[in-house]
C-alpha cells in the first residue's frame, strides 16, 4: 500500500511539476517493486527553484527553511497537504511523545517577532506545529535574550513540555537551571542544531545529562525537515530515530547510491504525505546509518542514527542559532 | 609567529633582472623538484629548468634601447586549489629582481608544503627579501602597505575581499580570478589516445584547476560515440561523490528547462543538448560551470548550432579551449574567434604553465621597463 501509494504520488508530481518531469522523465513506473526504486530528488532542488505541483490559487501556506547556509528551500503547500502533515504529526508526538495535554514553554522570542522578522521558518513551524498539541504556549527568552523568570515560576504550571532548538536549550539551561522549572512533570521536546554543540564540544549525553538536571522525566530529539513536513522522527532512549506512520527512510551508499545497512550512508526520506510538491522522495545531505534488527528499547519499527552532514555538503541548519 | 611577525625580517632590497645569483639558486630549485616522486613538482621544476630561464633572459632583454628593472615589493596570494601554483608565481617575480611576500594558503595541498620546503632550502641569502607567510584576512591591510605589485590569484569572492585593502597610490593589482575551461572537437577524427589525454585534462588536481575542462562541447551529435572511450568511469579516481554529482545536475534540471540525459545515478558524463533559446542555455551553462562540484564530473553539450550560436552561452570566464580535433585546428580556431579564450591547447596539455598566464605576460607584469632615448 505504501509503495502504491508513492507510485501514484510520482506518477501526480510528474504530471503537475515540469522540473519534476525532467528529473525522472525516463523512468519507468511499471518497473518499480520496491521502496527502494521509487526515484528521488536532491534536498537542494527545493533551494534552487520553486518546485510545486499546485497552481497559485491553491496555496494555503508557503514554508521555508532556516537557510542557515544563505539559501532558504521554499515549499508552498494547498489545504490538504496541511491537514495531513497536522494529522500525522499528531499521530506520531501522541505516540512518541505525549498523549497528554501539556503546557509548552518555548526556548525561543515570542513567535510574532520571529515571523515578523524571519518569516515563517522552521523555528516557527516547530512550535506551532508541537505547540497546537498543547494547552498553552508561552515563550521563555525575552528580547534582551535573557530567560524570563516569570513565566518559568508561573504557579498555573501543571504538565510541562519544554521545548527548543537544542543549542538554544544549552546556552539557556544554566539560566533555566538556576530559576528552576515549576512544575509537577516535565518533558524536554529538542531538535536540529547539533552541528553547534559538536562545536561547543557537548556530547548527547552531556546535553541529556543537563536536562535531567533541570527536572525532566523524558528528553526526546526530533529529526524533522520542513521539505517533509508532517514526517517527524523521535529519538528513543537509546538515541536512536525510528520510522513510524506515512514514512520511510534509507541509507545509499554516497558513490554507489545503492541502499546500505549498518554502514554509514547518506539518508533519503520518502513520505506519503507530500502532495502540493514533489517531496515525497528525498535524498539529503545528512549522513547516517541504517540499523538492522532490534533496538534495545523495544520499539520494533525500523531505526536509524543521524552521524552529520556529507564534508562538502551546503551548511544547513534548521535552528537559525 | 603571525605573518606580520614574519614580517619584521623582510628586506625590500631588490636585485637585478636575471641576475646570475638569482638564476643559480632557481637552477638548484629547479634540479631538485625534478628529482621528485610527485609530477605537479617535477612540472614544476621543468619549467624552471636552466636552459628555460636563460631563454626567458635572452628573449626579454635583446633590445639595446630597453632595460629591465623590478617593480619592487611583490606581494603574491597564492591560490589554494593547486599546491604548486604559488612557486610559479613567486619565482618568475623572483627571477625578475623582486623582493617577495608571498601569502599562502592553509587550505593547500600537501605539494604546497613539499614545494615550500624545497625552496627554503636553497633560498639563502634571499631569504630576507623573500618571505613566506599563512596570514588570515585580517592581515590583509597590513600587508597591501607593503607591496608595489600585489598578484592576487583565487576566487572571485576572495578576490574582491582582499581588494578592500587598499594598495598605495603609486602601487596595482594584477589579477587571476574565477575561470573555468572547456573541450571542444569538430570531427569524428580524434583518436583514443587524444581521448585518454583529454580524461587526464579533465581529472587533473580533482577537477579544482580552472584550466580543467568542465564540459566538452561536440559539434555533430554523431561524435557523442565516438568519446564513448572517454567515458571517466575508469574506478582511477581518489575522490568521489556520486551524491555531489547527483545534487549538482538535478538542481540543474529542476532550474532550467533542459534536457539531460545519464546512463545511471552514478553517471559522471552527462549529456546536455544547448537547445535553440540563447538565454537560457547561457545561463544553464554559467550556472553549471559556476556550481561545478568539482568531483570528476563532465557536461558533454552536442549542438548542431553554428559557432556563433554556441559562444554564446559561453562567457568572459572562459580560460582554454582544449582542442581536441587532431586532423585540422581551424575549425576551432574560427571558433575561438567568436569567445576569446586565453588559450588553445593540445589534449594532455591544459595544465601546463605558460608565462602567458590569463592574457597577460607575466615577466612584463614583474618588471618595468627604462627607455633609453
Amino acid at each position: 500500500m505504501f509503495l502504491e501509494r508513492l507510485i501514484e504520488l510520482t506518477k501526480h508530481h510528474s504530471e503537475h511539476c515540469a522540473s519534476y518531469k525532467r528529473l525522472v522523465g525516463s523512468v519507468n513506473l511499471a518497473s518499480i517493486k520496491s521502496i527502494e526504486q521509487i526515484p528521488f530528488v536532491h534536498v537542494s532542488i527545493f533551494k534552487e527553484t520553486l518546485v510545486s505541483s499546485i497552481d497559485d490559487k491553491d496555496v494555503f501556506k508557503t514554508l521555508r527553511s532556516s537557510g542557515t547556509a544563505g539559501t532558504q528551500s521554499v515549499i508552498k503547500i494547498d489545504k490538504h497537504d496541511a491537514l495531513k502533515q497536522s494529522a500525522s504529526l499528531s499521530r506520531l508526538y501522541k505516540a512518541c511523545v505525549t498523549d497528554s495535554k501539556r503546557d509548552m514553554l518555548y526556548i525561543d522570542k515570542d513567535v510574532s517577532d520571529i515571523v515578523k522578522r524571519e518569516g515563517y521558518n522552521a523555528r516557527v513551524a516547530g512550535i506551532t506545529g508541537f505547540g497546537v498539541f498543547c494547552n498553552s504556549r508561552a515563550s521563555v527568552i525575552d528580547e534582551r535574550d535573557t530567560v524570563k523568570s516569570d513565566v518559568l515560576k508561573s504557579e498555573a504550571l501543571r504538565n510541562v513540555l519544554l521545548f527548543g532548538f537544542t543549542p538554544k536549550l544549552w546556552q539557556h539551561s544554566d539560566a533555566i537551571l538556576e530559576c528552576g522549572v515549576k512544575c509537577d512533570d516535565l518533558i524536554v521536546l529538542h531538535g536540529g542544531g547539533w552541528k553547534k554543540l559538536e562545536s561547543l564540544r557537548v556530547s548527547r549525553q552531556e546535553f541529556d545529562d543537563k536536562m535531567f538536571k533541570l527536572g525532566a522525566t523524558k528528553v526526546i530529539n526530533y529529526f524533522g525537515m520542513v521539505e517533509q513536513l508532517g514526517s517527524v522522527y523521535f529519538s528513543c532512549k537509546n538515541g536512536h530515530f525510528h520510522v513510524r506512520g506515512d514514512a520511510r527512510a534509507i541509507a545509499r551508499d554516497i558513490t554507489s547510491l545503492k541502499p546500505i545497512e549498518n554502514q554509514l550512508g547518506v539518508m533519503q526520506f520518502l513520505s506519503v504525505i507530500p502532495g502540493s510538491y514533489p517531496g515525497h522522495s528525498i535524498l539529503t545531505d545528512d549522513l547516517g546509518i541504517m540499523h538492522t534488527g532490534l533496538c534495545g528499547c523495544g520499539d520494533e519499527n525500523k531505526h536509524f542514527t543521524i552521524i552529520g552532514r556529507y564534508k562538502n555538503a551546503i551548511i544547513r541548519g534548521c535552528g537559525n542559532t | 609567529m603571525s605573518a606580520i611577525d614574519s614580517l619584521e625580517t623582510f628586506i625590500n632590497t631588490t636585485n637585478v633582472t636575471f641576475d646570475d645569483a638569482v638564476i643559480g639558486v632557481c637552477s638548484k630549485i629547479a634540479n631538485e623538484l625534478l628529482k621528485s616522486t610527485v609530477p605537479e613538482l617535477v612540472a614544476l621544476g621543468y619549467f624552471f629548468r636552466y636552459r628555460r630561464i636563460e631563454q626567458f633572459k635572452k628573449q626579454y632583454s635583446c633590445q639595446s634601447n630597453l632595460r629591465r628593472f623590478p617593480v619592487g615589493t611583490v606581494l603574491h596570494y597564492a591560490p589554494s586549489n593547486v599546491g604548486t601554483m604559488f612557486a610559479y608565481s613567486w619565482m618568475l617575480s623572483f627571477l625578475c629582481g623582486n623582493a617577495n611576500i608571498v601569502r599562502l594558503s592553509k587550505n593547500a595541498d600537501d605539494k604546497q608544503r613539499l614545494t615550500l620546503d624545497i625552496i627554503k632550502k636553497h633560498l639563502g641569502e634571499f631569504g630576507s627579501n623573500n618571505v613566506f607567510v599563512y596570514a588570515t584576512h585580517d592581515d590583509n591591510d597590513a600587508l597591501a602597505k607593503s607591496a608595489d605589485l600585489r598578484v592576487l590569484w583565487g576566487s572571485d569572492e576572495s578576490i574582491t575581499n582582499i581588494r578592500k585593502s587598499c594598495l598605495r597610490p603609486s602601487a596595482r593589482d594584477l589579477v587571476f580570478s574565477h575561470r573555468y575551461s572547456v573541450a571542444v572537437a569538430h570531427s569524428t577524427c580524434i583518436d583514443e589516445k587524444s581521448c585518454h589525454k583529454l580524461v587526464s585534462d579533465i581529472i587533473a588536481f580533482d577537477q579544482n584547476a580552472c584550466t580543467c575542462p568542465r564540459a566538452v562541447i561536440l559539434f555533430d551529435s554523431s561524435l557523442d560515440d565516438r568519446l564513448k572511450s572517454c567515458e571517466l568511469a575508469k574506478g582511477e579516481l581518489l575522490q568521489d561523490s556520486s551524491h555531489l554529482r547527483l545534487r549538482w545536475i538535478q538542481c540543474a534540471q529542476a532550474k532550467f528547462d533542459v534536457s539531460v540525459t545519464m546512463n545511471d545515478l552514478c553517471s559522471r558524463v552527462f549529456v546536455v543538448t544547448l537547445n535553440d533559446d540563447c538565454e537560457e542555455s547561457r545561463k544553464m551553462f554559467k550556472y553549471l560551470m559556476d556550481t561545478h562540484p568539482t568531483h570528476n564530473s563532465v557536461i558533454k553539450f552536442i549542438s548542431d548550432n553554428d559557432h556563433a550560436s554556441v559562444s554564446n552561452v559561453l562567457d568572459r570566464h572562459l580560460q582554454t579551449i582544449v582542442d581536441c580535433d587532431i586532423v585540422s585546428s581551424s575549425a576551432t580556431r574560427e571558433f575561438a574567434t567568436h569567445c576569446n579564450p586565453f588559450r588553445i591547447v593540445r589534449p594532455g596539455d591544459s595544465m601546463k604553465f605558460d608565462i602567458i598566464w590569463d592574457g597577460k605576460d607575466l615577466i612584463e607584469e614583474f618588471t618595468n621597463r627604462m627607455r633609453i632615448m
